[in-house]
């Protein structure tokens, strides 16, 4: 029923670049950092989408583009069947009451002046929704988050980060939002905490019919909350698919290091214990990409192909993946 | 947690402050100060400009400062003074405040052009010295109080508005600030309801210094007779006479000079309290 | 290091362009005119106007503004209308000679006063000399020179008649003289100056000693305390070069108050008295001048800092 593919996508993004000017100190002119480049994802409404990467490789850039809070350079973001790629800061205002974001940062996330009960009217406040209306949904939306009614008084400095999280995500629901961008909302927490919040979110999801896109650094927590995944590298998608196929036939190889890396999940899963694949070497500058592929500095299948060419986003048994050489990793091992 | 939760800001604050020899010292000044200004009719002995004795009286039971130069008592006068004194500092700081925050908020939040030009014109008028540019602005409007409280005012807006400025433009990058444009919020709301509020204790705290310069200041215009014009019982005033009368009675020049002196030492130390009282992390033990 | 120098000097003309537009806006769009200013309240309506058009101003606001920036781009300030047509610059510059004298004794006996008494008050930092450094200079700090100009001027012309209370006779008529009518201007803004300065050189050297003390700490033991007091004071010193200029550039506008009181016939006292005697051409030029000077004073200090230490030009 969540993977119906009849439905039409709430959002829809296609070849989505966007950059950043950086300007180094002392140099003249303005750098250009492409944080994503080319990136095509859709997700339909009720739907989970997992969007997992190392630190740095765009993955809060892209959320940020979907919802507009970025620009993109190029490309077409459309929301509910609405162009919205160059919408500015007015024409945006409406949508945002469809479209909200869960921040990475639970501690700066949250105005420090302002008590819990300012911190959630500002929702209805922004949209000229009565305070009556307001003052009835603000308890709801506490309890909806499973924070005692008493926070309302109290300032977030008050908070520990996962009660924190929850003040954050009380506000992205008050409107009664269609679609959320949860950026790593649990990775800030501990893991006791992680769990709290991650059911909580699943029974916002059954009970409001939300669609999320779920920001994750971390395979395992991406893998129990996820319909569909994608992983990201350096500004690119390099496979993306059903969670099932992703998780249980990996095809690029940065995606099987990725998961070599849970040792719980192949065992759970009763695989032949994977060898563990340690990546060596840093991700690269982003300001200075490798040609070709951008993984084959640190993949261990790559030849003189990937380096002239960058391999496309192609479809790959139940995936889209984008390697030259794409594959399992017992059949795919080249030398 | 629950026990912080328990303790509301004000009695935080308040504890603070009972604990500080310091700050219980600079807010009873400050209160001391103010109340003299409000009360001065109902504390000094005599009106301001009444003639009550001979000039040039010594200090006395009656006349504790002795009299000037045409017989009015300096105590009262001093008295009196302070109200000049704190309302001009008082006036000539909103002034500041209402036109430099804005500009400030406005130029950090926007940034690109808009600040580009708000920074170049601040840094043209901060190559003026301060009281040139006063004294230049009151010749050209007219020796009056009302003028002196423009001038000591429109030179303070580009201190403002850099500070606030400042702060603006390193805040308007934080998450809360990009969770508010994720909700939708307009750019007003967020300049007056997002920034502003995290801006309060800084302006609060350059409100006393700035305070304690326009004293300061206005004590110097008077001094050289650009400020308020006699026979109104203005510090500076006093001191230029004062001067004049070191020899017979030099009670008015060390009363005047104390009380300028006084004034801007305790809104000093008030800008340091209030750093220390308004800072909203710290914890206490 | 040239595109360093040469950018500075740039935003220092665009500095000065804006400080003349300023002073002219302020001259010429407030209410009363230039003229009606010079000529007072009861002047003739054709002296008025014979006023009016003799400065230009019934030309168009921008015909005045073009002709205003072109006389000083030319070195020309104009003639004085009040003083007889001389030449403003034959009054400013004399005046802000007196000024500049009086402002860099004062810096250099500040100078000479702080940076030890900074350097001791840190290295002895807590002990009884450092707990007087710092009364002095939190006093130094909330006095208003004019309070102690005043004060001093009560104690040693007054009270012990040792000096002239004021005025000012040139060098070259009596050297001694000269001297002693600049010995209570210098101690007044060189006592409030170096307590400025003594704060900052006390902070600047504190900040490297407790770092060194921390790492030296780490690397021995806790038990030797060796500490690089050449390097300490290398670290202060620098930054004290920005800080003398600034203070320097804010002395020659600030010294209005004193040269009135002890009668030191600087810039701030030629200001007084043109604006006294409503003479409006000299006052925009003395405006002009001080602000010039701070702008100078603050290029050179940013040149000579970044010769000392190349790094904040590359960055
Ligand atoms: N405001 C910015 N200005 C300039 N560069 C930025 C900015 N924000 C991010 N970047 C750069 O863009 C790239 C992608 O950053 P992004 O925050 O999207 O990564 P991320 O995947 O969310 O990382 P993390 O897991 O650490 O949050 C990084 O190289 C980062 O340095
Ligand atoms: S394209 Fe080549 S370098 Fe890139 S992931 Fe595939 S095999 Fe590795
Ligand atoms: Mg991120």
């Amino acid at each position: 029923m969540k993977t119906d593919a009849a439905r039409k996508p709430i959002l829809d993004i296609r070849d989505i670049t966007t950059s950043y000017h950086i300007r180094r100190s002392g140099a003249q002119k303005a750098t250009t950092l492409v944080a994503v480049e080319d990136v095509t994802l859709s997700i339909k409404p009720g739907e989970t989408v997992g969007l997992v990467g190392e630190s740095g490789c765009g993955k809060s850039t892209l959320g940020r583009t979907i919802i507009r809070l970025l620009e993109p350079s190029a490309g077409m973001v459309s929301f509910a069947g609405q162009d919205i790629t160059h919408f500015n800061h007015q024409e945006m205002r409406p949508l945002r009451q469809e479209m909200q974001i869960v921040f990475q940062d639970p501690y700066a996330s949250l105005n420090p002046r302002f008590r819990v009960r300012q911190i959630l009217y500002e929702p209805f406040r922004i949209h000229g929704i009565s305070k009556a209306v307001a003052s009835q949904k603000i308890p709801e939306l506490l309890s909806l988050v499973q924070l005692p009614p008493d926070s309302l008084r109290r300032f977030p400095h008050e908070f520990s980060g996962g009660q924190r999280q929850r003040i954050a995500i009380a506000r992205a629901l008050a409107l009664e939002p269609s679609f959320l961008v949860l950026d790593e909302p649990v990775s800030a927490l501990d893991v006791s905490i992680q769990a709290q919040i991650l059911n909580l979110l699943e029974d916002l999801q059954t009970e409001l019919g939300l669609a999320y896109l779920f920001i994750a650094h971390d395979l395992s927590v991406v893998g129990q909350v996820s319909d569909r995944v994608a992983v990201m590298y350096l500004g690119r998608i390099v496979e993306e698919g059903p969670r099932d196929a992703v998780f249980n036939s990996p095809q690029h190889p940065y995606t099987i290091a990725l998961l070599s890396a849970i040792p719980d999940i192949s065992a759970a899963q009763g695989q032949q214990t994977r060898e563990r694949i340690i990546l060596t070497g840093d991700l690269p500058n982003p300001l200075d990409p490798p040609s070709g592929c951008r993984f084959r500095t640190r993949c261990w299948r790559g030849d003189q192909l990937c380096v002239d060419q960058e391999p496309p986003l192609a479809p790959v048994s139940d995936s889209l993946v984008a390697c030259h050489y794409p594959g399992p990793e017992d059949s795919g091992a080249r030398s | 947690m629950t026990s912080a939760a328990q303790f509301s800001e004000r009695r935080k604050i308040w504890r603070r402050i009972v604990r500080n020899p310091l700050h219980l010292f600079t807010l009873s000044m400050v209160a001391l100060l103010v109340l003299t200004a409000v009360f001065a009719d109902l504390l000094a002995p005599y009106g301001a400009t009444e003639v009550v004795a001979y000039p040039f009286e010594l200090p006395t039971g009656q006349f504790w400062l002795g009299t000037d130069s045409i017989g009015r008592d300096i105590f009262s006068r001093l008295i009196h003074g302070s109200r000049v004194s704190l309302y001009v500092g008082f006036a000539s700081t909103a002034i500041a405040v209402v036109f430099g925050v804005p500009m400030g908020v406005v130029s950090g939040y926007f940034g690109k052009l808009t600040d580009t030009l708000m920074m170049r014109t601040t840094d043209g008028l901060l190559a003026f010295p301060p009281i040139i540019l006063a004294m230049a602005m009151v010749a050209v409007l007219g020796t009056n109080l009302r003028n002196t409280i423009i001038a000591i005012g429109v030179v303070q807006i580009p201190r403002f508005a850099r500070l606030v400025r400042g702060m603006a433009l390193s805040l308007k990058e934080s998450e809360f600030i990009t969770a508010g444009r994720a909700l939708g919020a307009s750019h007003v709301y967020l300049m007056q309801r997002s920034l502003l509020p995290n801006l309060t204790s800084i302006i609060l705290v350059q409100f006393t210094l700035t305070f304690a310069t326009a004293v300061l200041t206005e004590a110097a215009l008077s001094f050289l007779g650009l400020g308020a014009q006699p026979p109104a019982p203005s510090w500076g005033s006093m001191l230029l006479v004062g001067k004049t009368l070191v020899s017979t009675n030099p009670y008015l020049a060390l009363g005047a000079g104390s009380a300028i002196f006084i004034t801007v030492l305790v809104f000093t130390l008030l800008g340091d309290t209030l750093t220390d009282l308004l800072n909203p992390y710290r914890t206490d033990r | 290091m040239t595109r360093y120098v040469a950018r500075r000097l740039l935003h220092g003309i665009l500095v000065m362009w804006i400080v003349s537009t300023a002073v002219f806006v302020i001259f010429r769009l407030v209410p009363g005119d230039p003229a009606a200013m010079t000529l007072g309240f009861d002047a003739s309506p054709e002296d008025y106007e014979a006023l009016r058009e003799e400065l230009g101003l019934n030309d168009p606001i921008h015909v005045q503004y073009l002709r205003w920036m072109g006389n000083l781009a030319r070195g020309d300030f104009g003639k004085s209308i009040t003083h007889g047509y001389a030449e403003v610059s034959s009054l400013v510059f004399p005046a802000l000679g007196r000024t500049l004298e009086l402002a860099a004794l004062s810096i250099l006996l500040a100078v000479i006063v702080a940076v030890p008494l900074g350097m001791i008050s840190a290295i002895r930092e807590g002990t009884w000399v450092d707990h007087i450094a710092r009364v002095f200079t939190t006093l130094g700090f909330s006095m208003p020179t004019y309070v102690m100009g005043i004060g001093l001027l009560i104690l040693l012309a007054e009270v012990f008649p040792l000096l002239p209370p004021g005025g000012y006779v040139p060098f070259g008529e009596d050297p001694v003289k000269h001297l002693s009518q600049l010995i209570m201007p210098v101690l007044t803004i060189a006592s409030v100056t170096a307590a400025r300065l003594t704060r900052f050189m006390r902070a600047g050297m504190l900040e490297v000693l407790s770092a060194d003390y921390v790492r030296t700490a780490r690397a021995k033991g806790l038990t030797e305390r060796r500490v690089n007091y050449w390097h300490a004071f290398r670290n202060a010193a620098i930054p004290l070069v920005t800080e003398v200029g600034v203070n320097f550039g804010l002395l020659v506008g600030g010294m209005v108050v004193i040269e009135q009181i002890f009668i030191w016939p600087g810039l701030g006292w030629l200001m007084i008295q043109s604006i006294l005697t409503r003479a409006f051409d000299v006052v925009q030029i003395a405006v002009l001048v001080s602000a010039a000077t701070f702008v100078i004073v603050n290029l050179l200090v940013d040149l000579t800092y970044s010769w000392l230490d190349p790094r904040i030009a590359r960055s």
